[in-house]
């Protein structure tokens, strides 16, 4: 049976397939709509099964407040460790340079010529692309032709890595302007 | 309480011996390197933790408490991942964000911006990721699809089309 502790155990797992499904199902409904609209549509979708169903399985086996807490927590942390994931793996569709490049050639029947794809798809596209993402998101804000920081989520999450970077790995060598700066990631 | 002491004590156990690894050898693949060390941690705690080792106190009953400490862990293990790939190489919107954002209310012209990135030739980087990861083999300029690089590219080609999002990067 798995009423009770086995639902709370599932619970995360049932959130994910809930976000997952909601998720295609909203992109799939507003196809060529902003993507990351049914992404979030997922993570709350999926957020509230995995509450229910946690909610539903604690009181079917009668825990105390305590432990009620303590599985309510963890598998708080484990639904948003499994969105964040399925949240990254569907982000590398819509943003992934990498994977641009990729399909690029698959088109090209499966070979070019590195020349040909850095004139097709150079630096200047690139920053363009990025820049104009992050000033439609409002997360940069024109202010007579100089950019200032607007919605400060995605800085704030910026700021979390550069930290995590630091712990982990070191800081990161400083940005020249104009020399060679490190290798950049897909974002 | 139990159960969640024991994930808690399992996933610092990983960040530890992650941590350790990293001050004395970096891996050469690092992501590889990451993933063995969780799953060893999980597969080594585990019957440790049914055991109770080290406090019988916190001793795993049954197969869905050890369930529920792997799902957590396998979880977390694997967001983390995620964004370690994100720690090993600046992201170009990070840098952007990170750079205006020093500049406070002064802010920074797109040409400012352009040229901190532009000395990144993200492209070129890209490309050069790609052929260390073995998605692609480069012979006198000429970049072809591994198998590897085939079957993502195939992958995220059907992904985009079934979710109906335009070709991005």
């Amino acid at each position: 049976m798995l009423i009770g502790y086995p639902m709370v155990v599932l619970a995360p797992v049932a959130g994910l397939a809930a976000d997952c499904v909601s998720q295609v199902l909203w992109a799939r409904a507003a196809r060529r709509g902003n993507p990351y609209t049914s992404l979030a549509v997922g993570i709350v979708v999926g957020f509230a099964v995995a509450a229910t169903v946690t909610a539903i399985g604690l009181r079917a086996a009668g825990y105390g407040a305590a432990d009620a807490a303590a599985f309510s927590t963890l598998n708080l942390a484990a639904y948003l460790a499994l969105a964040f994931g399925y949240f990254n793996f569907v982000n590398l569709a819509i943003a992934s340079l990498r994977i641009r490049l990729l399909c690029e050639i698959l088109d090209a029947g499966g070979s070019l010529p590195r020349a040909s794809l850095l004139a097709g798809y150079n630096t200047a596209q690139v920053i363009d692309l990025r820049l104009r993402r992050l000033v439609g998101g409002g997360h940069l804000v024109d202010r007579n032709g100089r950019l200032i920081v607007g919605k400060r989520r995605f800085l704030g999450i910026a700021i979390v890595y550069n930290i995590l970077r630091r712990i982990v790995i070191g800081p990161w060598p400083p940005y020249d302007a104009g020399a060679t700066t490190p290798e950049t990631a897909d974002a | 309480m139990r159960v969640l002491s024991v994930a808690v004590v399992l996933l610092g156990s990983a960040f530890l011996v992650h941590w350790l690894v990293w001050r004395l050898a970096m891996p050469r693949r690092q992501t590889a390197a990451l993933l063995a060390i969780f799953l060893a941690v999980l597969a080594v705690g585990i019957p440790l933790a049914v055991r109770g080792i080290p406090a019988p106190e916190l001793a795993l009953h049954g197969p869905w408490e050890c369930l529920h400490v792997a799902i957590v862990h396998v979880a977390v293990a694997l967001a983390y991942v995620v964004v370690y790939s994100a720690l090993e190489e600046r992201s170009p919107s990070m840098t952007i964000l990170s750079f205006v954002n020093e500049a406070g209310a002064a802010g920074r012209s797109r040409e400012e911006i352009a040229r901190v990135l532009r000395g990144a030739s993200p492209v070129e980087i890209r490309l050069d990721a790609a052929v260390r990861d073995r998605m692609l083999a480069e012979t006198g300029g000429l970049c072809t699809l591994t198998p590897k690089g085939r079957a993502w590219a195939s992958s995220y080609e059907w992904l985009r089309n079934f979710l109906g999002f335009t070709r991005g990067g």
